[in-house]
This record gives structure tokens, sequence and C-alpha cells, in this order.
């Protein structure tokens, strides 16, 4: 078991502070897929690597299967930290050496016996999938392949717990579910406890048995991940889900059956244009009857935020593209549907 | 070698072989020592391994300055260590110390950047994994720099050459020696000539194997 209790970490530079993370307390059990959403910068990551100990908290506790991370000594928490893997978006994998060489470095590192290393990466290669790659470098492999070998990677000192930082952001969606269904399967075969952190709704959905919605180094709700979907108590967790994909897809959907003519137009409005009236001056400037169909707008400290599908009953690719333009404009990002 | 006499060919097959030494024996010096300092540099950085603001900065300074002083220059300054070292200000050992102390300091500066170079996930992964700073340093930031670190040897083997010229004129041998004293002052132009072109060989030769190694050892 995971044990964060009420911890507060501060990043200091010459010209500000910033709070990474404002007491926040977690308790992720043995076994289970963990997921921590939300959006860059608010504080995921530095969450995720206060659990091996990768950053240090300034106050609170860390405790793994009851053992306080702060009271090991620095040769301690080395080897702890060969009980706890880790995947990372970009893969961190060494480009001069080859898939077999990768995936066997944790195991020289903790100076397993050769000939129990070799028969361990032959084990993690055929886990992850990457029969016959065993010689290949990085740099010939695909996002997807890459990631599997940081996965076998994380793997090879078999560690109770896998924390996954962003590990499918940086692959196609096709890619990504494949990546997670791996994930899965390691969970369920070798019962690894598994933290991930991520911005993509999917991913959580996806996976994940609990979350955490983290906001601005707060955790502001953390539940069973389809209640938190269903029921989000938090605004700040409501407004984020308004954003999610599924929603996206399914309010498009809708929207296109009710709408068969014309076109449909998503636009999203973020915290620098939501003060103007931008609608207004678009509809005045193209002289176009856009209607407001659907909106998602929420209050903002700066002003409103949110998405909003307009409809045009009639209009040429040229004018659409004239539209287009003219929301780029004033900032405001907007995606034919 | 008709077109010159058994002396000549002698002489020059002499500053051949000396010019190789000097380049040889002062590259293999200055890149142990460089790369010493390179890594001393690189993890004693802000935010390095092991961070120490006064070693950084006395290398630092020290590498500059080195730099900063012209070769030629250099040479004599470094005649008197010269002397104690090798018992002579004359000859190529002689010019050792001077060739070994100015590219000592560039190869130092060429390694501290091709760690910084190594991507920064990676020393995460190993920190990660349970890696201590040693294990760090010669598992996973100097094979991850070879490539880079490879290049920088035929780099600065190619400017030694350069520097064993100057060197040879003022008295340490080699083809810069057979250039000026036989070639240039008695205008025995066919030497100055070979001798040039010899050392532009020489030049050829290290930057294809150069080359070549790191075609081979850049998998990236």
């Amino acid at each position: 078991m995971i044990e964060i209790k009420d911890v507060s970490k501060t990043f200091r530079t010459k010209e500000a502070s910033v709070k990474a993370l404002k007491h926040c307390s977690l308790k992720i059990e043995d076994g289970e897929i963990f997921g921590i959403i939300g959006h860059s910068g608010a504080g995921k990551s530095t969450l995720l690597r206060i659990i091996n100990q990768l950053e240090r908290q300034d106050e609170g506790e860390v405790l793994i299967n009851k053992e306080n991370m702060a009271n090991l000594s620095k040769k301690e928490l080395l080897e702890k930290r060969r009980k706890i893997g880790m995947i990372f978006q970009h893969f961190n994998l060494l480009s001069s050496k080859t898939v077999y060489q990768n995936i066997a470095l944790p195991l020289k590192i903790a100076k397993v016996d050769p000939k129990i290393q070799e028969a361990k990466v032959k084990e993690l290669i055929a886990l992850v999938g990457l029969n016959g790659k065993e010689n290949a470098y990085p740099a010939k492999l695909s996002g997807g392949q890459k990631q599997r070998v940081g996965i076998a990677r994380a793997l090879a000192n078999d560690p109770e717990i896998l924390l996954c930082d962003e590990a499918t952001s940086a692959l196609d969606p096709k890619t990504s579910e494949t990546i997670l269904d791996l994930l899965r399967d390691i969970n369920q075969k070798l019962g690894i406890t598994i933290v991930l952190i991520t911005h993509q709704m999917e991913v959580v959905q996806k996976i994940c048995q609990r979350i955490a919605f983290m906001v601005e180094g707060e955790i502001v709700e953390t539940g069973l991940t389809e209640e938190l979907f269903a029921h989000p108590k938090d605004s700040r967790t409501k407004q984020f889900l308004l954003t999610s994909i599924r929603e996206i897809e399914k309010t498009s959907k809708d929207l296109k059956k009710l709408y068969p003519d014309g076109q449909l137009l998503r636009l999203v409005f973020d915290d620098q244009n939501s003060d103007q009236p931008i609608l207004a001056k678009i509809i005045r400037q193209s002289e176009l009857p856009l209607s407001i169909v659907n909106a998602h707008l929420v209050p903002s400290l700066k002003g409103t935020i949110g998405s909003m599908y307009v409809h045009v009953a009639k209009i040429d690719d040229h004018k659409l593209q004239e539209l287009l333009s003219l929301f780029d404009s004033y900032h405001v990002k907007a995606e034919v549907i | 070698m008709a077109i010159f006499d058994s002396y000549e060919s002698l002489q020059i097959l002499e500053a051949l072989g000396e010019t190789l030494y000097m380049t040889g024996v002062s590259l293999l010096f200055a890149v142990i020592i460089g790369i010493i300092m390179g890594i001393i540099l690189f993890i004693t950085q802000d935010k390095g391994l092991y961070p120490n603001k006064i070693i950084h900065t006395i290398l630092d300074w020290l590498i500059n300055i080195l730099r900063a002083i012209p070769f030629i220059i250099l040479l004599i300054l470094v005649m008197p260590l010269a002397k104690i070292l090798t018992g002579s200000i004359l000859g190529a050992s002689a010019a050792l110390p001077s060739l070994i102390l100015s590219s000592a300091p560039f190869y130092a500066r060429m390694s501290m950047i091709a760690l910084n170079e190594v991507d920064k996930g990676v020393i995460e992964a190993a920190k990660a994994m349970g890696a201590n700073n040693i294990t760090i340093i010669f598992k996973f930031l100097l094979p991850e720099a070879k490539s880079a670190l490879v290049s920088g040897i035929a780099l600065m083997a190619i400017s030694l050459i350069g520097y064993t010229a100057m060197a040879g004129a003022i008295g340490a041998g080699g083809l810069g020696d057979l250039a000026y004293t036989y070639g240039f002052t008695r205008q025995n132009y066919l030497i100055l000539y070979l001798a040039t072109a010899l050392v532009v060989v020489i030049v050829f030769i290290i930057q294809f194997i150069g080359d070549y190694l790191v075609k081979r050892i850049d998998k990236r």
C-alpha cells in the first residue's frame, strides 16, 4: 500500500516560487490501477515522483508498505527504487544500447547473476511482445515498441509498483490502446500496483479502478472512476469533465442528427479570450447567421471558459475558411464537426 | 623517392614519425585528462549529480584561461616545465607538455558539451532504476555520449597536428619543422610542398577514421 500523507512541495527559483503540491493525501491499495488526472502543470508529475522520491517533499510523509521513505538511508532508497518500476512519456531508453541491453540494465545495476539475467530478459521480451527485436536499437522502433521496451525494463527487478508518467501521451490513439491493454494484463498477471498520471480522460476511463483529480497542486477529488465521472462533486472536476473527449464525441453525434444540413462548428474558449464579446464581433464581421446550438461554459477567475457549438445553415467552402480564420484571429479554437 | 637523396628521405620519414609521435602521445594524454575534467565540470554544475559551485567555477576559469592563451605563447611559457619534465627544451618530447596543456582543456569543454547533450530523461530513468551516481556516469552517460566524444577526439587530433607544426618552428621537429627549416629557409620547395601534402593526408586519414567510427557508434 502506498500512503501519501499531507505532502507539500514548493519549487523555488531566483524569480519566483511555485507551490507544486499543497497538502496532498492519497491511499493506493495493493494491486489496483490508480489514475491521477489533471491538466498539465497541476502537479501530477511531482506527486508521482514523490512516490519513488525522485522529488523530496517539503512536508508530509510517504509510506510504502508502512515504511516511511524519509527514514531510508541513501543506499536503502536506491534498493527500494529497484522495486518501484517507472515508465516515461518519452520512454527514456538508451539510444546506444539494444532492446536486450536496455532491458538488462536494471538487472546489471542490481548485480543479478548473468545467467538469471539472460533468462529474465528473454521472459520480459516475450511478455511485452517484442520477440525478434532483441538486437534492434531504439531508433529503429516505433513509439509503441519503445514504450514496450520501457515497460519490460521497468519490470526487470520484479517491482511491486509501476509508476507511469504520461506513458501514452506521445503515442497515437491506437497504439495507446494496445499499451494500456498491456498494462492491464501486467496488472492482472503479476499483481503489480500501477499508478499512472495522465491528462487524457480516455486513459483513466479505460484502465483505472480509482482516480484522483488534481488542480493546481491540490487533490480535489478521489473516487471510483465511474462514480467520479458520473457524479463529480467538485466544480473543477465537473469543468474538466465537460471538455472530455467522450463528452465531445457524444455531443457532436447528437448535434449532427439534429442539424443534418449546413455546418456545425465547435469552439473552445479559454482564459485568454473569454472576457470579450467575440461571437458578436464575428457575426458582425462575417455577416453570417450563426446560431448557438449547445454550450458548456463555466465561470473562471479571468472570465468564462468552456466550449460552444454553433450552426450555420448555408455556407460555401470559401466562406467557411474565412470564418475559421476569423475565429483564429480572435484566438478561439474552432473546428468543423 | 628518387627525387630526394637518401639523406632527405630519412629526414622526411623522421619528421613524419615525430609528427605522429607528438600528435599521438599528446592526444592520448589530452583525452584522458580532458574527459576527467569534462566529467567534473558536468557533475559539479548547477543541478548536476554533485553540484559544487566552487570546484566548477575554478575549473571553468582554468579551462578558459588555458584556452585563451595563443598556442605559440603557451609554448614559450611552458618551456621551463618542459625542461623539468623532459630535461630539454628541444625535441618532440619537449613539446608534449604544451601540446597537452593546450588541448586537454579543449577536450574538457567538448566532453562536457557531449555529456550535456545526453537526454535528461535518461538520467531520470537511471535514478528511478536505483542507479547510484557512479553507475549513472559510467553505464548511462558515457555510453550515450560516446559518438560525440569520439568525434571530439578526431576534431582535436586534427587541431593537434596544426599545433605540432607550430611547435616545430621552435625546435620540436616534425613535419612543420621540416617544412620551415628545410623547405622554407633553404628554399627547397619540393620538401616544403611534400611536408604540407603529408600533413594534409594525415588530416584526411584522421577525419576519415573519425567519421567512420562515429557512424558505427551512433545508433540514434
